[in-house]
Parts: structure tokens; sequence; C-alpha cells
């Protein structure tokens, strides 16, 4: 348990020096990370598995977005110079790529789809679970 | 005008992609159809989802402009409003490239 704070704490001091300023976007990208690394545990362990790497796919590519969706929205809210072309810039580049990876993994690599999709709901599984916990902790709290 | 112009450039592309696609053993009419289907469901996709979007942002910086201590909480909220939104519109691609080129029920 002190082992996973420790790591908590690693991957948080990394991901606040990334500019991930807020603490709860921080716990959310850094849930994320270890969704992609149980993804990644994944391809490793089934021997590169067609789903296996479907699934590992789609979290990687979910985690990508997520984590410039994090660090986008923060610049964007935050950025006194309002910086809309950079931000217009990376929202269509960030869009272009993900329709470019998924027409591969879809077309040319011929994934299984289900995996895929299961890779690419991290981001909402991830999303749901921290809000049931913030849920259950403020319960507690006012208890 | 910009995302007129974005969902027209979509909508060309697919309908445009889709006749490569297919062998000419399938059907012109199914194949017509599908790269209609298409495109109607990837144009109303991102016209739903950028309403979303637009909305969320377009509330995000008011309540930011108006209340700039409660920032942080605002901007938590937007992105899980954002990535919710933004799944949506890649599950709709990700949907609409199965009809395209791996549809199940065609060849």
């Amino acid at each position: 348990m002190r082992q996973l704070g420790r790591i908590n704490l690693k991957i948080e001091t990394f991901l606040r020096r990334s500019g991930f300023h807020l603490d709860d976007v921080r716990i959310l990208v850094r849930n994320q990370i270890y969704l992609f690394f149980l993804g990644c545990a994944l391809v490793v362990l089934f021997r590169l598995a067609p789903w296996a790497v479907a699934f590992g796919a789609g979290c990687a590519l979910s985690t990508l977005n997520f984590w410039h969706l994090a660090k986008g929205l923060q610049s964007i809210v935050h950025n006194p110079d309002g910086a809309v072309a950079a931000s217009l810039i990376r929202f269509y580049g960030r869009l272009a790529l993900s329709g470019l990876a998924l027409f591969g993994l879809i077309i040319w690599a011929s994934l299984p789809l289900a995996a895929l999709i299961a890779g690419l709901s991290t981001v909402i599984v991830n999303i749901l679970f921290w809000g049931v916990f913030r849920f259950h902790r403020q319960k507690v709290k006012e208890a | 005008m910009r995302k007129l112009f974005f969902i027209a450039l979509n909508t060309v592309a697919l309908m445009g992609l889709a006749s490569v696609a297919f062998a000419a053993d399938v059907d012109p009419g199914t194949i017509s159809m599908i790269a209609i289907a298409t495109a109607l469901g990837m144009g109303i996709a991102a016209f739903g989802c950028g309403i979303g979007q637009g909305l969320g942002l377009k509330a995000a910086c008011e309540g930011t402009a108006r209340n700039p201590e409660a920032s942080g909480k605002i901007t938590v909220t937007l992105l899980l409003g954002m990535a919710f939104i933004e799944s949506l519109a890649i599950y709709a691609l990700v949907v609409n490239l199965i009809l395209l080129f791996a549809n199940p029920f065609v060849g």
C-alpha cells in the first residue's frame, strides 16, 4: 500500500511538472495512465493476442486524447491571452490523428472491434469510478 | 460557418471513400445507402457534439469570468463533460468506419 502511495506521488509530481496544476485533474490523468499500463500489461501477458492489442491500442488512444484534452482545457480556461488559434490547431490535429489511428486499427489491422471499443471506453470507466469514489468520500465526511 | 465547412468536407470525404472501399459485387444501391447513412451519422454526431462542447465551454468561460476563485472546480467539471462528449464523437466515428469498411452485413 505504501509502495502504491510512493508511485502515486512520483506520477503526480511528474504530472505537476508537465503542467497539470489542478489536483482532481491530476488524479484523473494518473488513473488513466494506470489504465494505459494495464492495457500494456495485457498485451505483454497475452503475447500480442489480437484482442489484447486492440484493447491496448484503444487504451493508448484514449489516454493520449484525455491527456491532451486535460492539458488543453487548463490552458484555455486559465490562459489570460486566450490562445484560440493554438487550441484550435491542437484540437483538430488531435481529432485528425485519432481518426487516422482508428482507421488504421479498424481497416488495416482488422483488430477485434469489441476490444478496441472497450479500450476506448477506459476514460468513461475512469471518470465513473472517480465520481463514485468522490461521492462516497463526501458522504463519509458528512456522516 | 467553419463547422458547416468541416461537416461538408467530412461528408464528401466519407462518400468518396465509400466507393473505393467496396468491391463491385455489392449492389450499388446498397453502397449508396450505406454511404448516405454514414455521412448522415457522422454529420449528426459532429453537429451534436460540437453544440454540446461549445455550450459547455461557453458556460465554463462565463463561470470563470464571474467567479475566478471557482475556476478549478469549473475546469474539472468541464473536463469531465468534454471527455464524455468526445467519447461519443469517437464512438460515432468507429461505428461509421465499421459501416463503411468493415460492415458485417455486406460481402
